[in-house]
């Protein structure tokens, strides 16, 4: 514990730098294979997919999850972990955002590989669809109805069995 | 058709969308066989497309003054009415399109679909199309897949999806196809099917990627498994590539399945003739009770007759419940025949029973879902000898599933016939 944390140096898009402890910065898997290869270095790392702004967020998360247990990459704890529809209750409040940011967040989280942080993105997707009609969702996300009326029609009529009336 | 005809056609239709709750069974009818409407809604965004319409004409005329007025009004009805109108001119112009072709191929095509074209180019009249050949059950159950199969076929990779309103943003737009899929994953993970359906009829891109094999396999493996559900002989990857060519989303739709995601239900009703103390007044008691059946997927089945309504019963349904007329046994489900056997009260030690009894049930679909229905065939109590006695099902023969999710979102969706 006298030992100070290591710290590396993260580079934005935006050319923002960041100085994070390691432990907080591997929680992204692709930071982490990165200080792998290259090893101790006094260079930035360059993140030229994410925004500084959506960084600030994604290390709140890290931040906040530094000593839960990693994600392994086994099938069996993936399948535990995804059934869990909850969210706990920090990471609810932390994912109250506006749309933009959500989506932002989302995919910072797929390409810096943080997947407990993307599954929490994913499911608050789901919830925010969750018993919508298909033009309430298309209402929500602001998505053009490219269908014509008779396929849409013939969609509606085929998909009858989810509906469960 | 004439334009009339068309407007109608399509107030009709935006009107059936929006009320998803409607009374399924005769709009379906109207769509099939394009009807005009007896009667027109009126909705004011398209009201405001047929002004916007008149608009148009009127400016082409030179009636400028005319035209701006109408504009005016059409885009106070609805600030979106340029879209609106662009699309449906788009569907109109297709629409057209198409009645034309279907008039140089013959016009008895059009409607008639019990007359068909043979190798000599005679048209030839199908019996079996209009004449009843097989049983009601399965033809009822069996879904046309092939709409939704053609669509996607047409579809190709490039799609993406559009912002519909273009001065907002459309941020879901920028998402790569897994993480969508991803959200269709997380869908199956808590079986939300109905979800998960509604979102990809949003838009073509994201029905293109619900038809994504790794949903449905995902699916059809947690769900579909040996030995309830299955025979333990059948394997579900060789059933998906023998029975369904490989595809997981028709396994998952046909395949029966014992629905573990909510509760069977029938409502049983008699008269009981109560006693009276004079000969003037006679009183008869209307009795109502419901069945009901729960199945769970490790093979334990809840069979419960009581007088319980199911609002307040089926959430107390559970493997803890102890209650009078309350047993349980064990299910297994070969083909669409569900076996339940072993019923018995719960606490019992089933070696210290004298009898157990044993139902024999068969799966069907009705209109509204898949595997939702159970008729019961036979109820017998069976003793130690192996001695069957039948207990005769008088009522209540038919149950219905009512979906758990249902009952604690909304209570009022209890449509049980």
């Amino acid at each position: 514990m006298a030992q100070p944390p290591t710290k590396v140096i993260l580079l934005t898009s935006d050319n923002e730098e960041f100085q994070v402890d390691k432990d907080i910065a591997e929680r992204s898997v692709l930071i982490k294979n990165m200080l792998e290869d290259i090893g101790e270095s006094e260079h930035p790392i360059p993140l030229p997919n994410v925004t500084s702004n959506v960084f600030k967020k994604v290390l709140e998360y890290c931040d906040h999850h530094r000593n839960d247990p990693l994600p392994s990459t086994d099938d069996n704890s993936d399948e535990q972990r995804k059934r869990t529809t909850d969210i706990n209750e920090w990471d609810q409040k932390f994912i109250q955002v506006d749309q933009e940011m959500l989506f932002e967040i989302i995919l910072a989280a797929n390409y810096l590989d943080i997947k407990p942080l993307l599954d929490v993105g994913c499911k608050t997707v789901a919830n925010m669809i969750k018993g919508k009609t298909p033009e309430e969702i298309r209402k929500l996300f602001n998505i053009q109805n490219d269908f014509t009326p008779e396929e849409e029609a013939q969609i509606r009529k085929e998909n009858e069995w989810a509906e469960d009336r | 058709m004439s334009n009339d005809d068309l407007d109608k056609f399509r107030t009709e239709w935006k009107s059936e969308l929006s009320s998803k709750g409607g009374p399924s069974k005769s709009s379906h009818n109207d769509i099939s066989t394009h009807q005009p409407p007896a009667q027109d809604t009126h909705d004011p965004s398209d009201h405001a497309v047929r002004i916007y319409e008149q608009a148009v004409e009127a400016e082409q005329v030179g009636q400028l003054g005319d035209s701006i007025d109408l504009y005016r009004r059409a885009f106070k009805l609805d600030d979106a009415v340029d879209k609106r109108y662009a699309r449906y001119v788009s569907h109109k112009v297709a629409r057209e399109r198409e009645e034309a072709n279907d008039n140089d191929d013959g016009a008895i095509t059009h409607e008639r679909d019990d007359i068909e074209l043979n190798k000599d180019g005679n048209y030839v009249y199908n019996f079996a199309k209009t004449i009843q050949t097989e049983p009601d059950a399965p033809k009822q159950s069996s879904y046309r897949l092939d709409a939704i199969d053609k669509l996607i076929e047409s579809l190709d990779n490039t799609l993406t999806l559009a912002a519909e309103n273009e001065d907002e943003q459309c941020p879901i737009s920028a998402l790569p196809d897994e993480i969508i899929l991803h959200i269709y994953r997380n869908l199956v993970q808590r079986t939300d099917l109905q979800t998960l359906v509604r979102f990809s009829h949003t838009s073509k891109k994201l029905l293109l990627l619900s038809n994504d094999n790794i949903i449905w396999k995902d699916l059809a493996r947690t769900h579909l498994v040996a030995p309830h559900q299955l025979k333990p002989s059948v394997r579900v990857d060789e059933l998906a590539l023998v029975k369904y060519s490989g595809n997981w989303r028709k396994l998952w739709i046909d395949t029966p399945r014992v629905r573990l995601d909510g509760v069977y239900i029938s409502i049983c009703r008699y008269l009981r003739h109560g006693e009276s103390e004079s000969a003037w007044t006679t009183f008869t008691q209307l009795v109502t009770f419901y069945r009901y059946l729960r199945f769970f997927p490790d093979g334990l089945v809840i069979s419960w007759l009581s007088t319980d309504v199911p609002t307040s019963s089926v959430p107390a349904l559970n493997e803890n419940l102890r209650c009078k007329g309350l047993l349980h046994g064990r299910w297994k489900l070969r083909n669409d025949s569900i076996l339940i056997d072993d019923l018995k009260d719960p606490d019992r030690d089933i070696r210290r029973v004298s009898y157990v009894f044993r139902m024999k049930a068969k799966l069907k679909s009705s209109v509204h879902g898949k595997h939702n229905k159970i008729e019961l065939l036979e109820y017998v109590s069976v003793n130690r000898e192996e001695e069957e006695v039948d207990i005769p099902l008088k009522a209540g023969r038919n149950l219905t599933i009512l979906s758990l999710s249902h009952l604690t979102s909304a209570p009022k969706t209890l449509l049980l016939f």
